[in-house]
This record gives C-alpha cells, sequence and structure tokens, in this order.
C-alpha cells in the first residue's frame, strides 16, 4: 500500500539502514544490496500506518489504499520536519490539497 | 544463533504508552538504575501509536472525579471491573496528560484555558507525533533501548522472575537479559480472528497487526493468572479503514443513521440490555439492524461545513491517514460512511483482558509486573491509563527491586529456548507462519464467534473451536522459516494460538451473556448477576499446558 517513487528517494545517500526501513513498525522495508535500494519486502502486510510516509527525509513514500477497498487512486504523501507534518493528498481527479499541522507544541 | 547476555536492573518489555512512562516514572525515581526496554519494532513507531492519535479518552474535566469515572467504566462494563484498578487510574489520569503535553503534545484548549472537552471524557490533541514524543523523553531519561528484539519467553528461576529471553528480528541473535525486575508492556492481541479483508488488506485492521498477544503468551507459559480473556474487544469503525467512529460522531456531529437515512439508536433503547453502555449500544444496534435488513449503516457526514471537514480532515491525518484517502474519493459529494463492527481482538485498554494483576500492578508471578493493554481488569483506561499504570508498576519495581546479585541462569534453559526458538530455521517441515495464522483466524473466525457469525457463540461450537486449536497447537513443529523475519512471524502465531486456546476456555466457562457481541451466548442469552457477577480466570499448566479455570470475586478475592 506504500510505494517508493524511485525518482525521488535518494537511498538516504548511502546510508546503511534507511529511514523507512529504520522506522517501519512492521519490520517489512529491506534493502537491494545490488542497487541500495529500499524495498518493500512484504507489501501485504502494511498497515497503512504512515510512518514510512512521514519519515522519508524526501517524501518518495505515497500511501494508496489496496484496490479491493478502494478502486479510485487518491494518494498522501508527507513530510515530518521540525515542529510540523506537511501533507500532499491527491485526488482521483488529480487535484491535491494540503495540510501544514503543528504537531509538537516545543518551540 | 548466536547469543547475547545483558544485565539490567528494571526490563521493560515493550516500548509503547506503558513501557515509555514506566521507564521515565523509573529514570526520574532512581537516576542511576539501569533500565532497559526492549521493543520488537522501533521506539519511534512502534505499536498502536505508530499511526498517531486524536483524541484521549480517559481525561477527567472539572466536575468529574475518580469515583465518577469509576461508576462510568463500571456502568459500561456491566458491573464487572476491578474498582481497585480503575480508581488508581483515574486518580493519575490529569497528572499524567499534563506531564506528556510539556514534552510537546499539543492540547486543544478552550478560553479558560483548560482542555477542551471533546465528549464528556475526552480531550481533543494533536497527536500524529505522540509515539516520537515519548520516545525522546524515554532518551532524556537515558534509559537504555533495544530496538528490533521481541521477547519470547519470560526466564524463571525457583518460581520468581528473573529476566527474559528475546529474538533479534534481523538477525536471529538470541538475547538473554538478566534483571532484578520486570515489567511486562507488550499490549494486547490482534490476529487471533480473520480480519475484515484477505490478501493485500489483510492488516487493515484497528489494532496493531504486531502487537499479537506475545505479552499474554509468556506469561501463561511461565504460569501466570490471566483474567477475561472472554471480554474480546470488537471496535465499531468506518468499514474498511477502521476509522474512529469517535473522531466522526464525537469530533464531527456525524449522526448514525440506516439505510434509509433513519437514526436507529433510539428505537432499540427502551428494550436494550445494554442501553446503559454507549459502546456496547452502539455496536449491537448496528448489528441488529444489519441482521434485520436495514443496513448498511452508516455516520452521516453531510451536514458539515467546508471549515468543519477542513478540521475533520486534519484529525483523521492524525490518526487515520486511510480514511482521507476514502473521504476524497467521495466525488458524488454523499458523505456517507459505513460502519462495523471490527474483528475481535483481545485487550486489556479498551477492553479488560490481561494479567490479573493488583492494584500496585504486581502479577501472580514474583518479579513481574504489567501495565497497559496488558494487564487485565480495568478497561476504558485508554492511553493516558496506560501511562498511569506503567508509573504505578515502576513505583512497585523500585520498591522490590533490591542489591542482590543476579542469579545464575542455567544453560539447559538457555539451551532449551534456544532449540525452541530456532526450530522452524532448522527443522523445516513446510507450513510457512502465514499458513499456519490463517488456519488459526478460520477456527477462530467459524467457531469463537468471529465477524462471519457475527459475533455468535454455544458450547458446541466453542468444543469444535476447542478441539480444533489442540490439533492446530500439535502441528506447530511443522512450521517452517525461510529467513529471519519469517522466524519472528513463527513465534507470533505460537503465541497467538497459545492466547487464542485461553480465549475458547474462558467463552466456555462464562455461561451468560454480559457483554452483547463481545461475548454473547446464544444457548444463554440474559445476563446472569445472580451468579455471574464474578471474573473468570485462568492458569496454564507450565508442564502440560493444559488451562485450568479460576473464579475470582468483584472484589477481586476468591
Amino acid at each position: 500500500m506504500v510505494k517508493i517513487d524511485y525518482k525521488v528517494c535518494n537511498r538516504c545517500e548511502g546510508a546503511r539502514e534507511k529511514r523507512c526501513q529504520r522506522i517501519c513498525p512492521g519490520d517489512l522495508i529491506g534493502v537491494n544490496p545490488e542497487d541500495d535500494r529500499p524495498v518493500v519486502l512484504y507489501p501485504e502486510d502494511c498497515w497503512a500506518c504512515t510512518a514510512c510516509v512521514k519519515d522519508c527525509p524526501v517524501a518518495a513514500i505515497t500511501l494508496k489504499l489496496p484496490f479491493q477497498v478502494l478502486d479510485k487512486g487518491a494518494s498522501l504523501r508527507a513530510t515530518a520536519k521540525g515542529r510540523k507534518t506537511s501533507w500532499v493528498l491527491e485526488g482521483t481527479d488529480g487535484k491535491k490539497e494540503e495540510f501544514e499541522i503543528i504537531v509538537d507544541s516545543r518551540q | 544463533m548466536e547469543i547475547v547476555r545483558k544485565d539490567t536492573d528494571l526490563l521493560i518489555i515493550g516500548g509503547g504508552a506503558a513501557g515509555c512512562f514506566a521507564a521515565v516514572e523509573a529514570k526520574t525515581q532512581s537516576p542511576k538504575l539501569r533500565c532497559l526496554i526492549i521493543e520488537k519494532a522501533h521506539i519511534d513507531r512502534s505499536g498502536c501509536l505508530a499511526m498517531g492519535l486524536n483524541a484521549i479518552n480517559a481525561y477527567l474535566h472539572p466536575g468529574e472525579s475518580p469515583e465518577s469515572y469509576l461508576n462510568h467504566v463500571k456502568q459500561e462494563f456491566m458491573g464487572l471491573v476491578r474498582e481497585d484498578l480503575v480508581l488508581s487510574i483515574a486518580r493519575g489520569l490529569n497528572d499524567t496528560v499534563k506531564r506528556v503535553e510539556q514534552w510537546g503534545l499539543p492540547v486543544e484548549k478552550g478560553t479558560d484555558g483548560n482542555y477542551k472537552p471533546r465528549g464528556r471524557r475526552a480531550i481533543r490533541i494533536i497527536g500524529e507525533r505522540l509515539k516520537p514524543i515519548l520516545a525522546e523523553a524515554v532518551r532524556r531519561h537515558r534509559v537504555e533501548v533495544l530496538n528490533r528484539v521481541a521477547v519470547t519467553n519470560l526466564i524463571l528461576k525457583e518460581g520468581k522472575v528473573v529476566g527474559a529471553f528475546g529474538l533479534g528480528v534481523r538477525d536471529g541473535t538470541l538475547y538473554v537479559i538478566r534483571a532484578k525486575g520486570v515489567i511486562i508492556a507488550t499490549g494486547g492481541a490482534s490476529g487471533l480472528y480473520k480480519p475484515p479483508n484477505p490478501g493485500s488488506a489483510r492488516h487493515l485492521m484497528w489494532y496493531c497487526p504486531w502487537n499479537v498477544g506475545t505479552g499474554y503468551a509468556i506469561g501463561l507459559r511461565a504460569g501466570a493468572e490471566m483474567t477475561s480473556f472472554e471480554n474480546r474487544f470488537i471496535a465499531l469503525r468506518v468499514k474498511d479503514v477502521q476509522a474512529p467512529t469517535g473522531t466522526l460522531a464525537l469530533g464531527a456531529g456525524a449522526r448514525q443513521v440506516n439505510a434509509k437515512g433513519e437514526p436507529y439508536l433510539e428505537k432499540y433503547h427502551k428494550d436494550s440490555p445494554v442501553k446503559d453502555s454507549p459502546t456496547y449500544f452502539r455496536l449491537l444496534s448496528t448489528v441488529l439492524e444489519n441482521q434485520a435488513g436495514r443496513g448498511p449503516c452508516y455516520l452521516d457526514l453531510n451536514h458539515l461545513d467546508t471549515q468543519t471537514l477542513r478540521q475533520f480532515k486534519e484529525d483523521l491525518l492524525n490518526m487515520s491517514p486511510s480514511m482521507l484517502l476514502m473521504l476524497s474519493s467521495r466525488d458524488n459529494g454523499d458523505y456517507r460512511f459505513e460502519i462495523t463492527g471490527s474483528e475481535p481482538y483481545v485487550v486489556g485498554g479498551h477492553g479488560e483482558a490481561g494479567y490479573w494483576v493488583d492494584v500496585e500492578r504486581r502479577t501472580t508471578l514474583q518479579g513481574l509486573y504489567a501495565a497497559g493493554d496488558v494487564a487485565g481488569g480495568a478497561p476504558k483506561k485508554y492511553v493516558s491509563g496506560c501511562w498511569v499504570e506503567g508509573q504505578i508498576a515502576a513505583r512497585t519495581a523500585l520498591k522490590e527491586i533490591n542489591n542482590n546479585p543476579l542469579p545464575s541462569i542455567e544453560e539447559g534453559t538457555v539451551k532449551k529456548e534456544q532449540v525452541r526458538v530456532s526450530m522452524p530455521l532448522k527443522d523445516r517441515k513446510g507450513v510457512p507462519p502465514q499458513e499456519m495464522e490463517e488456519r488459526l483466524q478460520k477456527i477462530m473466525d467459524e467457531y469463537a464467534g468471529g465477524l462471519s457469525t457475527q459475533y455468535e457463540l454455544n458450547e458446541e461450537k466453542l468444543r469444535v473451536g476447542r478441539a480444533l486449536l489442540k490439533d492446530l497447537k500439535a502441528v506447530v513443529p511443522n512450521l517452517e522459516a525461510k529467513n529471519h523475519h519469517e522466524l519472528v512471524s513463527c513465534m507470533e502465531v505460537v503465541d497467538r494460538i497459545d492466547v487464542a486456546r485461553v480465549v475458547v476456555e474462558h467463552l466456555l466457562y462464562r455461561k451468560e451473556t454480559r457483554w452483547p457481541c463481545s461475548q454473547s451466548r446464544i444457548d444463554y442469552p440474559k445476563r446472569d448477576d445472580a451468579h455471574w457477577l464474578k471474573f473468570v480466570n485462568s492458569v496454564m499448566d507450565v508442564d502440560t499446558g493444559e488451562i485450568q479455570i479460576l473464579e475470582k470475586g468483584l472484589n477481586g478475592k476468591d
């Protein structure tokens, strides 16, 4: 249900453990040793929690629902930076809606 | 299989809400204490809170008291709760919430500076980053954290818990951890029952799919007493995406209507055996309305203006982003969302299944304390109640940790666990963990009141379920793991089978219907306070695996 866009993914600049791999609560993401790309190894076990979506430093990961529960292609992307998490929701019609939420009240 | 040995003073199993609070409390009171959390995932985004949270549902607003909170919980759970535990939670709720707010959690406030009520006992939070905020507090307090280590069993010596075994989920390392005190805070159990959707959507579930009941299972295998496993928790949620109906109903004022657009709750109210328990009432009414041919049932959001809709969307991003995908795919302007009951779970935070503990959160095993979803008898504790329980457990553990040297652990004990854990890698007999899990979920669904039977139970089916689970347990040695990830899945399904067996024994034993849907016996359809206003507890024989049922009175005693 999450998809990594390899045109955007920067392989965490060669870090041994990728951010998405580090954070996934189900340990579903691994790294392909041949090209150093993070790979969702067990896509059918995804909980749709968006931990990887938010933690990706370059917003390369999108969330979609499995086709069997939603046959329309809305998708969600996010960036967690500083005190805020910013979201981009892309509707089926390609229209985008953006959100910026302060999720940590410390100055 | 490499073996790594570690020693600590206080071992906390599970770095979720309860575990993080226990760790912070322990290090605040005793900064020199060695405190170690082992966590199956990464503490920044593990367990129930990985997705975020948009409300705290246990908080005492001005005018409420611990006693009024207890009355509410008692009423919701048909009079059968541990009053001592619920009161001890209620007394600590507001302080823990304040503390987490100081750590950085944004909480919505009214013009008077108080937290703004969202319902009578709830507040609205911007909790998308609640888990990272808790994890950071843990790091600030210099707690050692071992991420990606899943507990596999407790270590006992002369009847006392002296540590735990852990499995490195990526490299298969066996950790042998000795401790002077152990707090169990692993959460409850999902995946015992067949989920609503198969295949690629099988993990679109209410509860974290990696909370598999390991905390219960390791306690059961060590002889700890458990309570109320028949009190299964079934969440009324938005169908498929499992979005919280509270966000829609309380947060956005949605009406609960049937297929014809009629509000249906009222018509069941007068005759409902659960009219005083809104949680059970809303679920049961929805099941009945569907059975009467007036489904689907919906939460209707068509009344929302643009501004409210926008805030509603933000609430969803903080807790249930999938729901936003569903919402945004409605291009016909119809904002009704179908609601259904989830498959049953076993939890001690919404429901009351878990370790039988005393008011200081001691389990029946010396040296082991329990907090959060894994601790029983005190439902509706939710996240803030888990924090309080973590604190209480840590305080008790600190009082009882002594300066005696850590006991030696016999090589035979380590060897035995090493053989048990590594078996699916070595002695491959062809059953992948996923297939074992599907078999378990099918048995539970069909014979122990899952979704396909609309939660209904009867003696004969439960007996079939008991027999099939016994057969399934017998083929556990046939599990095969191709890699370390699958090895963890093997351990998880073994734990789930142990928990499921206990659930069935509890469901068989309670011969009344106390909590409709949660525990609906067709053969004993009425609530029977004269005989059943008591707890059903269980202990597993550590040698034979046989489950013995015990009864405990309302006062928590025999």
